[in-house]
């Protein structure tokens, strides 16, 4: 059901059509809006791990996303830890939308380690706004990449990363 | 694209063996969710097959260790990979590491159809040396060794 622009009334009688399309429907739409949504939150046998230095799915099962939209902006938000394998070298978090990166170059965040030991978890966390997005099924993955081929790895035994998306 | 086989590896072992193999046709490895993958940036046949060699032949080779759990200033323990599928090999890679951390990488000659590898006065911790083809079935084993603090 798609949002209708609400009629401004002047002095034209009330009807039960007129209801029912600018009350009715739009405040379905809205509420269902509000309620749409899906969320994934991690507990593995095992930690994540990757030594890729381009951009690869974190999991394409745990990690991934799908959402029917009513049309409009997404909200996207992952929290989790991560560590780094050696000092000085950094993870990259991206997200990719119906199997196209968001975002081409190093993504929605960096996490790096600073000299304070290697493989010491981190958390990490994101919140992104996916505008413009048409009406209907869309997927939504999270993707890492690392520097150098340092492994990276995301916590997913005694801590649980959450991934969720929202319509705006 | 990736190669994956349903098992997890240690990823800086895998990773070794994959990029010393693949050298520019791979990115990577990724560990998790039940499965190891090997990330291809060149899928072409030949690439494939050595990726899949790498991921089915894990494991394979056999390694053996004068110790497995010592204390430290112990004798230094030797790992040594007697096998027949090395017999016509020159070298093979190595990797040894040091709670989870890279602690030393190379390759060793292989003579009279061994190699050996000596941890030498070890410091406390838990070492995984890791051993690999660099042709043929790309077979590998690791060794895990427990050094303990006195």
């Amino acid at each position: 059901m798609a949002w209708t622009r609400p009629k401004t009334w002047s002095s034209e009688p009330l009807t039960s059509l007129d209801l029912n399309t600018y009350v009715r429907d739009n405040q379905n739409y809205l509420r269902d809006r509000l309620d749409n949504s899906v969320s994934r939150i991690v507990s593995a046998d095992s930690n994540f791990s990757t030594t890729s230095t381009a951009w690869v799915d974190v999991d394409s099962v745990a990690l991934s996303l799908n959402l029917t939209t009513l049309g409009g902006a997404v909200l996207l938000g992952y929290a989790g830890s991560i560590s780094v394998g050696s000092n000085r070298r950094n993870c990259f978090l991206n997200i990719s939308v119906d199997g196209v990166d968001y975002f081409a170059d190093n993504g929605v965040t960096i996490y790096g380690s600073s000299g304070e030991g290697a493989y010491r978890s981190k958390p990490l966390g994101f919140v992104i706004l996916i505008p413009g997005l048409s009406a209907g099924s869309h997927s939504f993955v999270l993707r890492w990449k690392s520097e150098s081929g340092t492994q990276v790895s995301m916590v997913a035994t005694t801590s649980h990363p959450q991934f969720w998306a929202k319509e705006a | 694209m990736d190669v994956s086989r349903n098992v997890e590896m240690p990823a800086l072992s895998l990773d070794a063996v994959a990029r010393d193999v693949l050298g520019e046709a791979t990115c990577g490895v990724s560990v998790g969710g039940g499965k190891s993958r090997i990330h291809l940036l060149d899928a072409g046949a030949l690439n494939r097959r050595r990726a899949e060699d790498i991921l089915r032949n894990f494991g394979a080779l056999r390694l053996s260790a004068s110790a497995t759990n010592l204390d430290q200033g112990a004798a230094d323990p030797v790992i040594k990979c007697r096998d027949s599928a090395i017999s016509g090999d020159s070298e093979l890679g190595y990797l040894v590491t040091l709670d989870g951390e890279i602690y030393a990488t190379g390759t060793d000659r292989v003579a009279a159809g061994e190699i050996s590898l000596t941890l030498s006065r070890p410091q406390a911790g838990d070492f995984a040396v890791f051993v690999w083809r660099k042709r043929g079935d790309y077979a590998s084993a690791v060794m895990n060794i427990t050094v303990n603090e006195v």
